[in-house]
């Protein structure tokens, strides 16, 4: 009772940062831009618009600020000398991170369906809502295991841009298999297999490597990520 | 010591090959404790390392009998905190803020709390603004409710009075003192700020250098330096203090102020030597005393300071 009454106490005082911050405002307006440009096309165009690379860019920005900047400004001293356990603390970032990131996509989903005429009940809305929810994880992950490595908000979402927008510049003009680790080709895969295997009329073929390839990239390495920041977080960072 | 909220033995602690703390020994009973220091003396190091925030590289640091770093959490649930320089959300009000930490820390009916101890540090006017409004005195009291709100065992207060004018300092240290009249709670002071420290504390750690140069009482600690070191009155000092220097009775001797000072380590022997050797430099003496030892001069004379 105690543990997850803390953990919403933390969830919400970090969810309040994003809000009193301009963030929230700046999530919500990037989610709309990404969702809405394909408007009225199919939501699975999503992938193949600039969507993925905002999304890179809002996340490597934000992210910094809540943890590697929380070093800085020397908050993450005054969070950790409260009754509150190191695993909690980074849970509830990340959970919040995810939450939000995630939720501004919803959100702009969800704008997307009366838009473009297509039922609230469309298994195509949330296939595609899956495959983004998986891309925030791994960017999510990826930002915060640079932000704790790094500890300094400019460097870390200055090396988090070049990085991630760099990789996907490479990946997706590479050849296969490597283009499916981008997340614009790798996402487009995602949906396209999941949709044809709930409706085999869907004329695109998908070989199920190239899913597998697309699937297996940012879900090992987001859990590889969030394992190794928790394992640093809880037994190895030391604050001065 | 069966009442030691706070222990250290020979704590080591390197950021990569600069020495933070060399070997810090500490011995800390309940009350109201002074540490006191120079700056980058290894005060914050030590708090960090209580706190759990940092590993110790040697030794034995234990807060109410349990391990600093494997029992941290065990022991900030007893703790209160009031960092240098501390870092509150700005936007935030401090009620705000309050009521959270509040829940952190379990309190029942968190609001009444909250509102006991804004009034408790003259903030209950203040309370709706954001926390990036204050000012600094408003800061530190804001700093002072938080680490109170879980009715502590401990409170360790680093640099609490470095950002206040002196009314805001003396009026904070009052503030201290009541609280433990009333409720008990024992502080940690660490300041480098000593004339204000001396009217509230009982026992007092002096680091230098990384390392524990003496500690005990304020009483103890004064009637052991004010036994050693005189101050002598003199004429022309640089002469008289080169001469004092080669007695077999003392240990050292400087000049400070135009005064003679000497660490002596045979009184009466001195007493009988000093004016004879006035007498053979033709020196005259216009007072001789044993030093009297406030936090300031006693932290001078354990940290080797006056020599500088």
């Amino acid at each position: 009772m105690k543990l997850g009454s803390r953990m919403c106490r933390l969830i919400l005082i970090e969810f309040e940062q994003y809000w009193n911050f301009p963030a929230f405002e700046l999530v919500l307006f990037a989610a709309l831009f990404s969702v809405l440009n394909r408007y009225p096309s199919s939501p699975g165009n999503y992938f193949m618009s600039v969507g993925p690379m905002v999304q890179i860019l809002v996340i490597s920005v934000l992210i910094p600020r809540s943890f590697a900047g929380s070093f800085s400004r020397r908050e993450m001293n005054v969070l950790l000398s409260y009754p509150v356990k190191r695993w909690e603390i980074l849970a509830s970032k990340t959970v919040t991170a995810f939450l939000v990131f995630f939720g501004a996509l919803v959100f702009a989903f969800l704008l997307y369906v009366p838009l473009s005429a297509i039922s609230l009940f469309s298994d195509e809305i949330y296939t595609v809502l899956g495959v983004v929810a998986l891309h925030t994880a791994f960017l999510v992950s990826t930002a915060i295991f640079i932000s704790l490595a790094i500890k300094n908000e400019a460097m870390s979402a200055f090396f988090l841009v070049l990085t991630l927008l760099g990789l996907e510049f490479t990946l997706t003009t590479s050849q296969e298999p490597y283009r499916y680790f981008a997340l614009t080709k790798g996402g487009d895969v995602l949906w396209a297999w999941t949709w044809k295997s709930l409706h085999p009329s869907f004329p695109r073929e998908v070989a199920f490597g190239q899913f597998s390839i697309a699937l297996a990239y940012p879900l090992v390495t987001s859990i590889l990520l969030i394992v190794a920041s928790f394992i640093y977080f809880k037994w190895i960072m030391q604050l001065d | 010591m069966n009442n030691t909220l706070i222990y250290a033995n020979g704590v080591a602690k390197f950021f990569g090959s600069i020495p933070a703390l060399k070997s810090l020994s500490l011995e800390v009973p309940e009350g109201i404790s002074g540490f006191i220091g120079a700056n980058g003396a290894g005060k914050t190091t030590t708090i960090n390392i209580l706190l759990g925030l940092l590993k110790p590289d040697a030794g034995q640091a234990q807060v109410f009998g349990m391990d600093c770093w494997h029992d941290s959490y065990k022991i900030r649930r007893r703790l209160g905190i009031l960092h240098e320089k501390p870092a509150y959300p700005g936007n935030f009000t401090g009620q705000r803020y309050l009521e959270h930490v509040a829940r952190l820390y379990s309190v029942n009916q968190p609001n009444q709390r909250v509102q006991e101890l804004l009034k408790e540090v003259d903030m209950t006017k203040a309370k709706d603004r954001p926390i990036k409004t204050y000012s600094a005195g408003m800061t530190q009291r804001l700093g002072l409710a938080q680490a109170l709100i879980g009715d502590p065992e401990l409170a360790i207060l680093d640099e609490p009075t470095a950002n206040l004018d002196p009314m805001g300092r003396i009026e904070f240290l009052e503030k201290i003192k009541t609280l433990h009249e009333e409720k008990g709670v024992s502080f940690f002071i660490s300041t480098h700020i000593l004339p204000e420290l001396e009217k509230i504390c009982e026992y007092v750690s002096i680091v230098d250098e990384g390392r524990t140069v003496d500690q005990g009482t304020v009483k103890f600690l004064s009637e052991k330096y004010s036994a050693t070191i005189y101050k002598i009155e003199t004429p022309n000092p640089q002469l008289l203090a080169s001469h004092i220097k080669k007695l077999e009775s003392v240990d050292d001797a400087w000049v400070q102020n135009n005064m003679v000072l000497c660490k002596v380590s045979n009184t009466k022997k001195f007493s009988s030597q000093l004016p004879k050797l006035a007498s053979d430099l033709n020196v005259g003496i216009d007072s001789f005393q044993p030093l009297h030892s406030t936090l300031e001069e006693i932290f001078k004379v354990v940290s080797g300071r006056e020599k500088g």
